[in-house]
């Protein structure tokens, strides 16, 4: 799982998806804090996390979607699948992998606090659990994805049942509780 | 070691596999043959674990594939037809990937070493894979199967696109590699397998249509009661000579190779050598035998021959038909 892990951040950076999820995120968040809190002065970012929120719905896509194509396109799976490595161990590498660059794109928010912490003061705490949330959310979101796996499964009894993120559910739950207690 | 026991595989109503049994010892090198679609690359996949068999047991090394995939895989090197390559990674960061993958335990750098410098692809060892040619693609499929070094090789038409020294020089390899791994080799390339394979398995489709090894096949097809003889003469008067041997099943004109000289191409009974008959036929009519020889089956003609259908005898000597 760790090799697939290291392999799919590596990849991410060279075909410059997580770049161009970068950019987006930081441009349009920053936008929105510079409307609603800069100009606006406010250091509510309610606005900021629920542009995010939006954002990630289209943008989570932009990053799951190569993750299986790509491996379907240049016939990779077969290498994978007859690795010594369990099928989970490739799934929960990718998810992880693009995981990781939905954080680093939703940690930008404690740069825009430290930001608004030099007009006013910051509610760290709802930050850092607002912060949780949307992470959450962006998981749940990056586990939905996970449908596309090859067909037939490599174990007798599966007829070859496309595979659904267990921890979709469970994150989907957690984050919606947490976005209405903010 | 491989043990492969009625492997089939059912696709709907299509049988793609249809119970083929073989083993393969340490230390063997086995080649597949067969036809586009005979099912080489459905069984070599169901033997990797990549998909799962209808009925039927594949085990590596006493390891049941579908039981134990994780053990099973680890003792498998596998170059599939299309090589998984990433084309967006370097040939060495590909293969620390496959290192990593594989929990190879092998110290990395020698190891790494070793497979560059076999599969000569050292010097490329920076480059993009997506920017190699097709022959430096295929040394990297080998070289990712050789990462481990694991005991058992599946090769996939492994030298599908190589120029004819490349070619040279991997059948060389996996000859070498033959001496402490089991091999299963498959080609299109008759003269490949030949050169390269203790054994051979034509399938056809999806069953076993000859399992024996190469010399043995040729041995068991070649017959001396199919002659081709060059006989200088008139045509007719030759033709009607020879048809009058007893035992004959036919005899035909098959090409005019020299002027006025026809080859004829003859059959008799399994076992009846006519050749002493066609000289003594020659010197009664004052004819010129130009060329007599008997005609040997290679492996081509048994593969073409069994690939089509028609009914090769094959001399019982404990081999299966």
């Amino acid at each position: 799982m760790g090799a697939i892990y290291r392999r799919e951040i590596g990849a991410f950076f060279t075909s410059s998806i997580a770049y161009v999820f970068l950019a987006v995120f930081y441009s349009i968040t920053g936008f929105m804090l510079s409307m609603e809190n800069l100009a606006g002065g406010a250091t509510n970012l309610m606005t900021v996390f629920t542009t995010m929120f939006i954002i990630s719905i289209f943008m989570i896509p932009v990053l799951t979607m190569r993750l299986f194509s790509e491996e379907k396109k240049q016939r990779t799976e077969q290498g994978l699948l007859t690795a010594p490595v369990s099928l989970t161990g490739i799934v929960l590498g990718k998810y992880f992998a693009a995981l990781t660059i939905y954080v680093i794109a939703a940690a930008v928010v404690f740069f825009y606090g430290v930001l608004l912490s030099l007009f006013g003061t910051v509610a760290w705490m709802t930050l850092l659990s607002n912060f949780i949330a949307i992470v959450l959310v962006g998981a749940a979101f990056i586990g939905c994805r996970r449908h596309c796996l090859p067909a037939d499964v490599p174990a007798r009894g599966h007829a070859g049942e496309p595979y659904s993120g267990s921890v979709a559910p469970e994150a989907a739950h957690l984050s919606e509780l947490l976005h209405k207690i903010l | 070691m491989i043990e492969v026991r009625h492997l089939t595989k059912h696709y709907g109503d299509k049988k793609a596999v249809n119970d083929i049994s073989f083993t393969v010892n340490d230390g063997e090198i086995l080649g597949f043959l067969g036809p586009n679609g005979a099912g080489k690359s459905t069984t070599m996949n169901m033997l990797t674990g990549y998909i799962s068999s209808t009925s039927g047991q594949a085990l590596i090394n006493g390891v049941d594939i579908l039981e134990d995939p994780i053990a099973a895989k680890r003792n498998i090197g596998y170059l599939p037809e299309i090589p998984p390559l990433y084309l967006d990674m370097t040939v060495k960061a590909y293969l620390n990937f496959v290192f990593d993958l594989k929990k190879c335990k092998l110290p990395r750098r020698s190891h790494m070493k070793d497979v560059l410098t076999l599969c000569k692809i050292k010097d490329v060892e920076d480059r993009l894979i997506r920017n190699l040619s097709k022959g430096y693609k295929q040394r990297v499929g080998l070289a990712q199967a050789l990462i481990g070094n694991p005991p058992v090789l599946i090769l996939d038409e492994p030298t599908v696109g190589l120029d004819p020294k490349q070619m040279v020089e991997i059948r060389t390899l996996i000859k070498r590699l033959g001496k402490n791994h089991t091999v299963i080799l498959s080609s299109h390339i008759l003269s490949e397998i030949q050169a390269v394979c203790d054994r051979v398995i034509i399938i056809n489709k999806g069953v076993v249509a000859a399992d024996d090894t190469a010399t043995n096949l040729s041995d068991k097809v070649t017959t001396d009661h199919r002659v081709i003889a060059r006989i200088e003469g008139e045509k007719a008067a030759i033709l009607q000579a020879i048809r009058a041997i007893p035992g004959l099943k036919y005899v035909r004109a098959d090409m005019e190779r020299e002027p006025g000289i026809w080859e004829y191409e003859m059959e008799a009974q399994p076992g009846q050598d006519i050749r002493r008959e066609i000289n003594r036929i020659a010197r009664e009519n004052e004819w010129n035998i130009l060329l007599l020889k008997t005609m040997e089956m290679t492996l081509e003609d048994i593969f073409l021959k069994i690939t089509m259908g028609e009914h090769v005898e094959l001399k019982p000597k404990g081999g299966e038909q």
